[in-house]
């Protein structure tokens, strides 16, 4: 049965016809014809869908679309600012952090999720957070080292964007969501509890 | 996956109706890890789903003043992770919420769907039975509270009716120098699902290093988490010596009652609680001393 929702995806409001059992990942890629997270296990396990859910990583897989109406919607078309590439993304980039590139949408997604939290993380704190994200051709280390590249040139709101420009968060809330002050105890490695 | 109607109540009243009329043709969704991955797989296939996220009564999250925890059921494992309250006074229920799934699952899944999937392997389950919580349960004939440790019946069962909803989970305040930690024993460090998992609590007499009281729980090694009485009743009024805690391990292996299976042997879970045990109780020791 349809039922017509409006998904606030990236800053725009989507109204979209949605079946119950329509997933997240469906609306996005089917209806908002934003393919950019990607169907990998479709069991919540891989995170090549991850998109950001009022600022939180989620695999939208596992997201009945009906249940996020409403809610601030990030998916990796939205960081960037038109031709400027988010800092995440440029370090990607730079640091050759992909092969076939299915994961890195979710990587990236995550990624900046876990610099808003904690802006200067570790080699063990970005493999902790990026624990659900899976890279099947098994580059991790430059995924990491991209990370860690990036980690200095998000700016204070965590939004990504050095300042001068105009913040993203102006257009798309959810980048802005309240950062938790270093998180301490949120993604600290398990080895150290 | 097949299709079905959701709803989205904004009452606990809503809900149960709901539940009421629709029983066995409708499935409840908390934050969607395990039943969008059971409809997906089509393991059910429910006309009806029942999206309670937006129900005050199951969304609390409250400490009283003496340090007890209401955990309403849609409350995120995220959440018993980062709590630096929870850090402070349940170390153990923070540790085994930081080992479930990954950071997106646990940014969506929840306390109560946990503990309603009933997994044996399933994290929270044995430290909240370790912290003697109990749970609210909401039906049409009003509410019951029912011990944790009764809740769960089987693989994959509990005491829930088809017309009940599990409103919260309360773990009582922390009594004097107390302790707790959970370890999780898996092959990969993360996204893994437990061959062993134990949580030890270590409660000590005021002043002098005795063990007033003592629980250690197990988990993946039963249907359900089960305690390991033997272990427990010989730790009581003890000083908590290495040949006492290497006792303790012995005697909570003998209490497990493992399957072998894709994941490890029965021999090698009942192994690894001998192991576990005696690390949770000397990590849990070390924490009630340090109060």
């Amino acid at each position: 049965m349809n039922k017509l929702i409006d998904l606030l995806v990236n800053g725009q409001t989507y109204p979209v016809a949605v079946e119950g059992r329509t997933r997240l990942l469906d609306a996005l890629r089917d209806k908002c014809q934003l393919t950019g997270a990607k169907e990998g296990c479709s069991t919540g396990d891989c995170g090549a869908c991850t998109v950001l859910v009022d600022g939180q990583p989620v695999t939208s897989c596992l997201v009945v679309a009906a249940s996020v109406a409403g809610k601030q919607i990030t998916t990796i078309e939205g960081v960037a600012q038109g031709n400027q590439l988010h800092p995440v993304q440029e370090a990607f980039m730079e640091c050759g952090a992909l092969q076939c590139g299915i994961c890195t949408p979710g990587m990236i997604m995550t990624s900046i999720a876990l610099l808003r939290e904690k802006p200067n993380p570790t080699r063990d704190e970005v493999r902790f957070g990026l624990q659900g994200n899976l890279c099947r051709c098994t580059g991790y280390g430059k995924i990491v080292d991209a990370v860690q590249a990036a980690a200095g040139r998000m700016d204070a709101s965590g939004s990504g964007h050095a300042s001068g420009t105009q913040d993203v968060t102006d257009t798309n809330p959810a980048l802005a969501g309240p950062r938790q002050a270093d998180a301490t105890g949120g993604l600290a490695p398990g080895a150290t509890r | 996956m097949r299709d079905f109607e959701y709803h989205a109540p904004a009452t606990l009243q809503e809900a149960l109706d709901l539940l009421s009329t629709h029983r066995d043709t409708a499935r409840v969704l908390a934050g969607g890890t395990d039943l969008m991955l059971m409809l997906t797989e089509r393991v059910v296939a429910p006309e009806h789903v029942i999206d309670i996220k937006g129900v005050p009564e199951v969304s609390r999250y409250e400490w009283s003043g003496d340090g007890a925890l209401t955990i309403g059921a849609t409350t995120l494992f995220r959440q018993l992770e980062t709590d630096p309250q929870v850090i402070d006074r349940f170390p153990g229920l923070s540790e085994a919420a930081s080992e479930v799934g990954s950071w997106q699952i646990r940014n969506m899944g929840t306390v109560g769907g946990n503990l309603c999937t009933a997994s044996p392997s399933a994290e929270i389950g044995p430290i909240l039975l370790a912290l003697d919580a109990e749970v609210e349960i909401a039906g049409p004939k009003g509410r019951r509270t029912v011990p944790i440790g009764q809740f769960h019946t089987g693989v994959r069962r509990t005491v829930l009716e088809p017309d009940e909803l599990l409103l919260e989970v309360r773990i009582p305040a922390p009594k004097g120098r107390n302790g707790s930690n959970y370890i999780k024993l898996k092959e990969r460090q993360k996204m893994d699902i437990a061959f062993v998992g134990v949580a030890s609590v270590v409660e000590l007499e005021p002043g002098d290093g005795v063990v007033k009281q003592a629980r250690i729980v197990l988990g993946a090694v039963a249907v359900t988490p089960i305690h390991a009485e033997q272990a427990e009743a010989k730790l009581r009024g003890q000083r908590l010596t290495d040949e006492l805690v290497v006792e303790a391990g012995r005697l909570a292996a003998e209490a497990a009652k493992p399957i072998s299976d894709i994941r490890a042997s029965a021999d090698y879970r009942r192994s690894m609680v001998d192991v576990l045990t005696q690390r949770t109780l000397r990590q849990a020791l070390a924490v009630a001393q340090s109060r």
